[in-house]
């Protein structure tokens, strides 16, 4: 459920720090191990819904999905983190109808994470779509490139996607878990023929993939939320007040190559949208906060477009900003 | 890896390979051989061969088993009628949770396969057929949704019978349209 982008090592002109090293380790890390695994972000989850993925009948599984986003809706921070992001996406809703928007928000990341789960456990794939063919054979066929995405629909299915259907080397940045049992469970269930590096060694990793990306590859990375303690520059979305990795950009300024919204949309059951959008060419000048500020106008602008459309799933369960918190 | 997938092929949508129940496989056969001409893809798609791949018949299977648990739960009330389907529908909901966790820790005990899914359906299936074969005998109202669900079930052995006999028809047809 985490992801966010490479630190880079060094702070970005026009940079916020997001690490607050007065807050100490948040309250479920001071949680037995036992228990912790009970938490929304535990390992037993994980294991439980690995279970289940082999072995739920089929026909059984909207009714289950039903129950358990229900059951999920008991979880009150991630609840009412996406009742106050919905609030800014549809100004003037009510608390009431943002309810049911949250249970249609939790239905449709109970789906995708189980359809990701039978992707790793089972190799089944669900249906894909295209739109913006043109711009991911762009992408597929360039040199390389960034590949920025959101915490909609399954990135990670898209991620896999994206690996098995090309011969372009890809790489997937994300945050790692915050509970360690979870991290070394989700590490052993990662899927073949994907690296994903986690951003903890933020120097070296920028380092890797600098060279990744003239080497031809693809770095893929989640831009639409700042986790943990990493460069991250100032955004406006939906009018309130953000902040987005700054690593993409700073990696497309310093490679000099173009960075590619995709958004990995959920149409329905085992049905999957992979959307490409018109490339973000990062241009540097002499003034080089102007350069990021530029190109976080244009992903902000491509991603409050598509969180729009497509709020049921944008999987974002705390406050984006410091106003809806 | 190898997937089992098909790309910018319109018509896969309706293979009866993407169905899991023979009622439907052969729905979409018959609706494979009425479609006439071959649609042009207007995107880029990518269909997935998989039996357990159509939406529909997933939700309405589903919704199926709540519903018949619901009437089922309802007639063993001792409540007023609309209070006894107010219970019973959130009952059903749990029960569904209870028999599928049952029935695989139950099967867990026979095999140490990991993927039990296939097992798993069989045996709720069965418990469901079983189930409704005693319901249907009983006086009262609930026999008639037992009824049901037997003359879905007989419609579904029905429909793989009939499939059985069009097998090579049905392996054709999939083959002009998967390539």
């Amino acid at each position: 459920m985490t992801g966010a982008a490479p630190g880079t090592g060094s702070r970005e002109p026009g940079a916020v720090d997001t690490g607050d090293p007065r807050s100490g380790p948040p309250p479920a890390a001071r949680r037995s191990p036992f228990l912790r695994r009970f938490l929304v972000r535990g390992v037993f989850w994980r294991q439980f819904l690995r279970w289940a993925v082999l072995n739920v009948p089929l026909w059984t599984e909207p009714a289950i999905m039903a129950f358990w986003s229900g059951f999920f809706l008991l979880w009150g921070p991630g609840r009412r983190g996406v009742m106050r992001n919905l609030t800014a996406i549809k100004p003037g809703s009510s608390a009431i109808a943002n309810f049911f928007r949250c249970y249609r928000v939790f239905w449709n990341y109970a789906w995708t994470i189980a359809d990701n789960v039978r992707f790793k456990e089972l190799r089944t794939i669900p249906d894909w779509e295209f739109t913006g063919w043109e711009h991911f054979q762009a992408m597929q066929s360039g040199g390389g490139a960034i590949l920025l995405t959101a915490h909609m629909g399954s990135y990670d299915l898209g991620a896999h996607l994206f690996s098995e259907t090309s011969s372009r080397r890809i790489v997937m940045v994300r945050a790692p878990e915050i509970d360690p049992e979870t991290r070394r469970f989700e590490e052993q269930h990662t899927a073949e023929g994907l690296r994903i590096e986690f951003n903890t060694r933020a120097t070296d990793l920028a380092l890797d993939l600098l060279d990744t990306v003239r080497d031809g590859g693809i770095v893929a990375i989640q831009g639409d939320r700042v986790s943990g303690p990493i460069a991250a520059l100032p955004a406006t979305l939906f009018g309130k007040a953000t902040t987005v990795p700054a690593g993409p950009f700073a990696l497309a300024l310093a490679a000099r190559v173009p960075i590619y919204p995709v958004f990995v949309v959920r149409l329905g059951r085992r049905r999957y949208r992979l959307a490409t959008s018109m490339p973000i060419e990062v241009t540097r000048t002499r003034d080089r906060s102007a350069d990021l500020s530029r190109a976080v106008a244009l992903w902000i602008a491509e991603l409050e477009r598509v969180v729009t459309a497509g709020w049921y799933q944008w999987f974002t369960f705390e406050p984006y900003s410091p106003e809806l918190a | 890896m190898t997937l089992n997938v098909v790309q910018d092929r319109p018509c896969a949508e309706l293979l009866p390979s993407r169905r899991h129940f023979a009622l439907t496989r052969l729905i979409a056969f018959a609706r494979m051989r009425l479609a006439r001409g071959v649609p042009t893809p207007s995107q880029r798609v990518i269909h997935a061969l998989d039996r357990d791949q159509t939406a529909a018949e997933m939700y309405v299977a589903s919704f199926g088993f709540w519903l018949l648990l619901t009437c089922y739960i309802a007639a063993a009330l001792p409540l007023h009628p609309a209070a006894a389907v107010i219970a019973a529908a959130v009952m059903a909901q749990f029960a569904i949770q209870l028999s599928v966790v049952g029935v695989a820790l139950a099967t867990g005990l026979v095999t140490r396969a990991e993927n039990r899914v296939k097992l798993n359906s069989v045996v709720l299936m069965t418990a469901v057929l079983l189930v409704s074969s005693y319901v249907a005998t009983l006086p009262g109202d609930v026999r008639y949704a037992a009824w049901v669900c037997l003359g879905a079930i007989a419609a579904n052995a029905a429909a793989a019978a009939i499939l059985w006999l069009l097998r090579h028809s049905v392996r054709a047809a999939e083959e002009q349209c998967a390539g």
